[in-house]
């Protein structure tokens, strides 16, 4: 037995077997139970506790956009803090239970096991992303569904033309359930990905889940800030007052990935129109950086000694 | 000529310490040993003598400051070598979430293997190392032998030709450290070469064939393990049922001979551990 | 050792990469704002701008998780009727959303609207001081709402409120920025028939008006939808107001579709004018149809 396998890199079934151990491990984890429930009950508790104003004239699609904000906004907050903790908490974890030995002690190559693990957290952001996103356009399309009957029922009695009633409905239906709605979903779990990304980097360089999790934050901090280091020396090059500071912006602005791009999630939330072309320049854009720290990340972890 | 299961060669391991200054800490110093296909060889030593970094050092765990080592003629830094190795490192945990057979068939994935030959050699090792009947249940309820025993499961996943252990009896009782070794003597039957490291030296004396002691990390005796303990100039004669007259007359013959001399008689003593094994489970070791 | 190198190594690679996606990556940003994709928050004083832009940045997409929770608490203040605070939650709020209309329209609401009544309607203030405190949320709740108009200058939605805002009698009236208001609203195309209307009817209570406000409700009048009653008496109005204009039974048969109509909806616009808006010829025309012996 044990024929003899090719030991090549990024063996697909390999990295789907550590993945879904990964995936599995990660599920049946009460942390993540709890992480779970909170989201549910959070985008289900849109359907109860939205605080009801009697006498403000103009709600008409603003009680659709709280509730985007709300679900959309629970959604992002879900797949960063998960990102970060559970991809921070993997590597230092199998290292202090032995498991890695096991694991290496196979004829498991190390960028295998690197992008398993990477690829099992990203699996179950995009499940739960699924699940609440299910949610929430099953919520949202009932509440739009009922806003455009009351409306079109109103314009019908007031005599409205054909014309100006499916202005309205547009109108209505494009801060309802749209497709830039999913392209937003979709850019949340794209930013997710690129955060995991970083949090296995930096894990690869700490054993401390803790130090990990706190940097981890830092550069999404940073990075949501990315845009505004770039803008600032570009305006400095530009007007010719280049100082220590300006420099160090570009410094930023060079190492961090640029997180603002990632709100289109906002502009989908608004019912704006989300091209396709943008939808595909923010994967390529992903696939960059998941490709560059998972490259990073196997240099630092291809020599580390256990 | 056989082969050679495992080659160490001169090998040397430095750590570096944080301090500022201060000299790398020399783990392992010019270790040197061949281990053949079919044998079970034995590392002791002391806590801290080099043992576990000489075997990580074999596995790719952590790479050599100079020399070179092999298994079955594959260079250990080379993921090729570990498709004839089965691995079980000390007070390993493994993967609590999963369940037994769970455990089995991930290592096995990783191995390669599929389908229904993945599925019975997941029942046919569980039957071996004697848990079928808790193969549903999670790794977290297992109790200290039992994770030593599907860790050993675990190893032996592909049937590879090398297995190395290290510390395999380390904290479990009498009856499961029992089952292991009789465990590594069948392996041995099979064909397979055991490769362990313990600092429980008796176990070590009942099981294998190649002893190497390490001490501060050079192997300072290595050999077969007859050779090495026997101690030379003495024989030892046991009797079962003989009167004391034979006896007597036993001593009158060694006093005749002018060389040899009596060093010992009276009743042989029983081992605790046999006597244990004999009250709990009625063993007649 | 081998750590040090390893973040050396890291940090280059990461520069060196930094390097090559840097133009693509300022382009797509510039790409993307110039599509309304994304967009960072506008704050008129700079001194607002270093404290909150760098926080509300970094919430990046966390911004709306806390826009709703801030929501969600300032309903509470609002019951506790702390318009202090809710006021300055607000504030926060569409700092981290400026783009919901939803907050600003809530917002101008309760300021200029519920806490305005509650400070006027406070027996334990003197008179003045209820007045004084009644003005200034007044005052807040536009301001409030012409911030949200300039962060979002194409919501009719918006321009429409801040139309009603500035048009109610009641409130300290600005009739002819309400008509601007309600002007740009209808001129996104996207408003309501009652938009154009509500222009009318706040172009019409300014004074020096009265000629565009007569253009823009013959325009409007063209139209069988906006004959409600409203617009046709005010248009029989701003008729009658004409220096050169027909006689009132004339007048009266162009305005409404019977004598009948045009005395019932007369009556009505004279007795309901809580809006004030002009009145030149109502009573005349009232008389000169029940002397005709017209029944409603």
């Amino acid at each position: 037995m044990g024929k003899q396998q090719s030991n090549r890199w990024l063996q697909p079934r390999r990295v789907s077997v550590i993945a879904m151990n990964t995936f599995t491990q990660l599920v049946r984890m009460k942390v993540f139970y709890f992480l779970m429930i909170f989201s549910v009950i959070a985008v289900v508790a849109q359907f109860l506790d939205l605080p009801q104003y009697n006498g403000v004239e103009a709600v008409y699609t603003g009680e659709l956009q709280i509730l985007k904000d709300w679900c959309m906004g629970v959604m992002k907050l879900f797949a960063l803090v998960f990102a970060i903790a559970a991809t921070a908490l993997l590597l230092p974890k199998d290292v202090e239970d032995r498991t890695l030995y096991t694991i290496l002690a196979k004829p498991v190559p190390r960028l295998d096991y690197l992008v398993g693990k990477l690829t099992g957290v990203l699996l179950l952001i995009f499940v739960s992303l699924l699940l609440m996103n299910v949610m929430m356009t099953v919520v949202l399309g009932y509440r739009a569904g009922a806003l455009l009957d009351e409306q079109v029922q109103m314009a019908v009695s007031r005599g409205w033309n054909e014309p100006a009633i499916a202005s309205m409905r547009a109108e209505i239906q494009a801060q309802g359930v749209t497709w830039s709605l999913q392209a937003g979903v979709f850019a949340i779990f794209l930013q997710a990905c690129i955060v995991g990304a970083v949090s296995m980097l930096l894990s690869t360089f700490s054993t401390s889940t803790l130090f990990t999790i706190m940097v981890s934050f830092m550069t999404y901090l940073a990075g949501s800030f990315q845009a505004d280091a770039a803008e600032f020396y570009r305006a400095t090059a530009e007007a010719g007052t280049t100082t220590l500071t300006s420099v160090l912006m570009k410094g930023v602005a060079l190492i961090f990935p640029n997180y603002q791009l990632f709100n289109i999630t906002d502009a989908a939330m608004q019912g704006q129109v989300i091209p396709l072309a943008a939808v595909m320049d923010l994967t390529g854009l992903t696939a960059f950086y998941v490709v560059l720290y998972t490259l990073l990340s196997w240099f630092v972890f291809s020599d580390k000694e256990f | 000529m056989t082969e050679l299961a495992v080659d160490i060669q001169h090998l040397v391991k430095d750590f570096r310490v944080p301090l500022r200054g201060a000299k790398p800490f020399r783990a392992v110093n010019d270790v040197s040993l061949q281990i053949q296909a079919g044998e079970v060889y034995g590392l002791i030593g002391p806590n801290g003598s080099g043992k576990s970094t000489t075997m990580k050092a074999l596995l790719g765990l952590v790479a050599p400051s100079s020399g070179t080592c092999s298994i079955f003629g594959k260079d250990s830094l080379k993921v090729d070598s570990r498709n004839d190795v089965g691995f079980l490192p000390e007070n390993p945990y493994f993967y609590k979430h999963l369940t037994g057979a769970e455990t089995l068939r991930f290592y096995g994935k990783l191995c390669n293997l599929r389908g229904k030959t993945l599925e019975d050699r997941v029942t046919e090792l569980l039957d071996l190392v004697g848990l079928q009947n808790a193969r549903d249940r999670r790794l977290g309820g297992y109790s200290k032998g039992m994770l030593q025993r599907i860790g050993l499961a675990q190893a032996l996943v592909q049937d590879p030709r090398l297995l190395i252990l290290d510390e395999p009896t380390a904290g479990v009782d009498p009856i499961g450290s029992r089952q292991i070794r009789d465990l590594i003597l069948q392996l041995r039957d099979r064909g397979k070469t055991v490769f362990l490291c313990s600092h429980l030296l008796e176990q070590v004396q009942e099981v294998c064939d190649h002893v190497g002691i390490i001490f501060q990390g050079k192997m300072v005796r290595e050999g077969k393990l007859e050779d090495l303990i026997a101690v030379e100039n003495q024989t030892e004669l046991i009797l079962q049922d003989a009167s004391a007259e034979l006896v007597k007359e036993i001593q009158t013959l060694i006093q005749r001979d002018g060389a040899a001399q009596l060093v010992r008689s009276g009743k042989p003593r029983t081992t605790l551990e046999r006597l244990f094994l004999q009250e709990t489970q009625g063993d007649q070791s | 050792m081998k750590l040090w190198r390893n973040i050396v190594v890291v940090f280059l690679v990461l520069l060196a990469a930094g390097w090559v996606k840097s133009p693509w990556e300022e382009g797509k940003q510039r790409q993307f704002e110039q599509q309304g994709l994304v967009w960072r928050p506008l704050e008129p004083d700079v001194k607002k701008k270093i404290g909150q832009t760098c926080a509300v940045v970094a919430l990046g997409g966390l911004r709306s998780v806390v826009a709703s929770f801030l929501n969600l608490s300032a309903y509470g203040s609002f019951e506790n009727r702390d318009w202090v605070k809710l006021s300055e939650k607000f504030d926060l709020i569409v700092a981290l959303q400026p783009r919901t209309t939803y907050y600003w329209d809530v917002g101008a609401w309760h300021m200029a609207y519920n806490a305005a009544m509650d400070y006027k309607e406070n027996e334990s203030l003197p008179a003045a001081r209820q007045e004084a405190l009644h003005r200034a949320f007044v005052l807040r709740g536009r301001s409030f709402l012409e911030r949200g108009v300039v962060n979002n200058p194409h919501e009719w939605t918006l321009l429409s409120s801040l139309g009603r805002f500035y048009g109610t009698p009641s409130k300290y009236p600005d009739y002819a920025k309400s008509a601007a208001a309600y002007e740009r609203a209808w001129k996104t195309g996207k408003a309501r028939n009652f938009e154009a209307r509500a222009w009318l009817y706040s172009l019409a209570r300014v004074e020096g008006k009265q000629r565009e406000a007569l253009a823009l409700a013959r325009q409007l009048f063209v139209r069988d939808r906006n004959r409600v009653d409203t617009l046709c008496c005010l248009l029989f109005v701003l008729e009658w107001s004409q220096p050169d204009a027909p006689p009132t039974l004339e007048l009266l048969r162009r305005c409404f579709e019977n004598e009948s109509q045009a005395l019932r909806m007369l009556r009505t616009y004279r007795e309901n004018n809580a809006e004030m808006l002009p009145t030149a010829g109502v009573e005349h025309a009232i008389s000169l149809l029940e002397s005709r012996g017209v029944k409603p």
